[in-house]
């Protein structure tokens, strides 16, 4: 029984492991890696870069700004309804893309809810680059929050609380303890939160559409190419699997290094003992 | 002339802890097992934790009560946490210039000029205790908190801490209090103690006090005494005779009935392969479980009580676990408490 059992675990470990590989696999497989990469000079891909790297980065030092203080105050305050808004903060987690673009739509498009507001003040939002910041950090938020909020909860109550005996506010108390403290794991958090805005493609295409050079993304370049030019979609996607491969291998080692393990979800080590 | 004043009531998760002490330019330790709500006490001290009701004043200054309530921040206290708190990612130096002030002398007062540079992780448990300390005393505060300062510490570390603290306090001579569950460390470093049980004070007084009429069997426990339980009934010559629940019958010298629980200190009872012809009215036979050497001295676990002589004896009458022996103490050494 016990050899079945193991002949089981392996049989399921390795059919798992070659689906997970073969698709990954025969992206670089399909044409010769050097015609592949010549792929990137394509004008769409090119354009598709720019808006990308333009929106990721916008929308991803908004998530950081606003999403680490409110993590701070999730993993510090205990108050009625924390569990309420910790579950509302991940919703974006579980819903698919395309209900986060036809949510973005229903509030800030021409006629939906505060439609008529940003009307008045000039403001156009769906289907302008404005619209993919939105929507690609609507679904990034709650991957970098969540993180967050872990590698606050990891740092040492009576670190903090040492420091406020110290005379230090606040301010000095977030800034110079725990920030420092948390800061592995906000890098971890962050790092998996851009990956995701980067590959974002529900919302993107439902609430800002697949305009090339203003709001076609890198994923939307892929749809809008692989009936055209299945070798630029083939050459994006490559992109993303380095890209996407690189930042985890960034995680793993360097979650290595600090806390002798492989997972890049632990929170941030801190106690002084 | 420096006071720290506190009538407070703080909710714990299972019960309130209700205390009111005034220390003076002193050390008060608060002993008592642990859960007993000790570092609650700090807690609110230094404002980390809030009461439901009470006062807290330093001198004339009021920290807590009367619509007050100071943030950390704003209240003078040095608190040393248990395990020290240090943070991680700064130097010695870094850590004791954290809330201003100037490290030089402190460092120097304490031996620690040299670990200036050095990250919390590379130091010693001593060391850490050293920089904890000079970190909390840095701005010049006005109260000093400690939490099981020698928690964290070997046996063999331990006596030397002691003793340098025990200096340093007296030289302070700042409002302490100190948190311990050791009755030793309690009884070498505080002026008075206070033991604490679930929550409410059961006595305060000098060690001396708690040894030699502890209020009940908690703090006579704490003291380190033997707490056996009884029945007490008048016995000829003025004596009272208690027959112990685990057996056996005693003398002692108070008086007492009913219910009672039987003090005695583990160096009041001498030990002897039989029972002696002497002056003690006590003789217990009883089995040695454990036999632990501590310094000159041996402590040995008997089935019902402890006893503690020295090294030599213990050598001379070959005592070793499992050996019957009889413990025997005088009726003067017991002190008997009713139960409640």
């Amino acid at each position: 029984m016990r050899a079945l059992f193991a002949a089981v675990v392996a049989a399921a470990t390795a059919i798992a492991f070659a689906f997970l590989l073969l698709p990954i696999v025969a992206i670089f497989l399909r044409v010769p890696v050097g015609h592949l990469f010549a792929q990137l000079g394509d004008d769409v891909t090119r354009d598709a870069l720019l808006v990308s790297l333009k929106t990721s980065a916008i929308a991803h030092a908004c998530v950081v700004l606003v999403g680490t203080p409110v993590a701070y105050l999730l993993a510090r305050r205990r108050f009625p309804g924390r569990a309420v808004v910790l579950t509302l903060v991940e919703l974006p987690l579980v819903l698919p893309p395309a209900v986060a673009g036809i949510g973005l739509l229903a509030a800030f498009g021409r006629f939906g809810l505060l439609g008529d507001q940003l009307n008045a003040l000039g403001l156009r939002i769906g289907f302008t680059q404005t619209a993919v910041v939105l929507a690609v950090a609507f679904v990034e938020s709650p991957f970098y929050v969540r993180g967050a909020v872990a590698a606050f909860e990891g740092v040492d109550e009576n670190l903090l609380a040492a420091a406020r005996t110290l005379g230090a506010g606040p301010w000095r108390v977030f800034l110079r303890i725990a920030l420092p403290l948390a800061a592995g794991g906000l890098g971890a958090a962050s790092a998996l939160a851009l990956a995701r805005g980067l590959g974002e493609f529900g919302a993107t295409i439902i609430f800002a559409g697949s305009l090339q050079g203003v709001t076609q993304t890198l994923p939307l370049a892929i749809y809008s190419q692989f009936d055209q030019n299945f070798d630029v979609a083939l050459a994006i996607s490559a992109l993303f699997i380095l890209v996407g491969g690189g930042i985890l291998v960034a995680l793993k080692v360097f979650g290595w290094l600090r806390f002798g393990s492989i997972s890049p979800f632990r929170p941030a080590a801190s106690t002084s003992s | 002339m420096a006071s720290l004043r506190l009538d407070l009531t703080v909710p714990t998760r299972s019960f309130d802890v209700e205390l009111a002490l005034d220390v003076g330019a002193e050390t008060v330790a608060l002993v008592g097992p642990s859960g007993a709500g000790k570092t609650t006490v700090l807690r609110a001290v230094a404002g980390l934790a809030k009461p439901t009701r009470g006062r807290i004043a330093c001198d004339h200054d009021v920290w807590f009560g009367d619509g007050v309530d100071l943030r950390p921040e704003q209240r003078s206290v040095g608190y040393v946490f248990q395990e020290y708190a240090l943070f991680p990612h700064l130097t010695v130096a870094g850590n004791m210039t954290f809330g201003g002030g100037s490290a030089d002398g402190l460092l120097e007062r304490l031996r620690i000029s040299h670990l200036a540079k050095a990250k919390p992780d590379e130091l010693s448990g001593g060391e850490r205790q050293r920089v904890a300390l000079a970190r909390a005393l840095a701005r010049g505060p006005r109260v000093l908190l400690l939490d099981e300062p020698m928690g964290a510490l070997d046996p063999h570390t331990r006596a030397g801490v002691r003793g340098e603290l025990h200096d340093l306090l007296r030289e302070l001579r700042l409002p302490t209090l100190i948190v311990t569950h050791d009755f030793e460390d309690a009884a070498a470093l505080a002026d008075r103690i206070g033991v604490l049980s679930d929550g409410t004070m059961r006595q305060l007084g000098t060690a001396q006090e708690l040894l030699g009429t502890p209020a009940d069997e908690v703090v006579a426990s704490f003291a380190g005494a033997n707490v056996l339980t009884g029945i007490a009934a008048a016995a000829p010559d003025g004596l009272t005779v208690v027959r112990l629940d685990a057996g056996g019958t005693i003398y002692s010298v108070e008086a007492a009935l009913g219910a009672v629980d039987v003090v005695l200190y583990p160096w009041d009872v001498s030990l002897g392969l039989v029972a002696a012809d002497d002056s003690a009215l006590n003789h217990l036979p009883e089995e040695i479980v454990s036999l632990a050497r501590v310094g000159n001295r041996a402590r040995v676990r008997l089935r019902t009580l402890t006893a503690e002589i020295t090294a030599a004896s213990a050598e001379r009458l070959g005592l070793e676990p499992g050996r019957r022996v009889v413990a025997s103490f005088k009726a003067t050494a017991t002190r008997l408490l009713p139960r409640a």
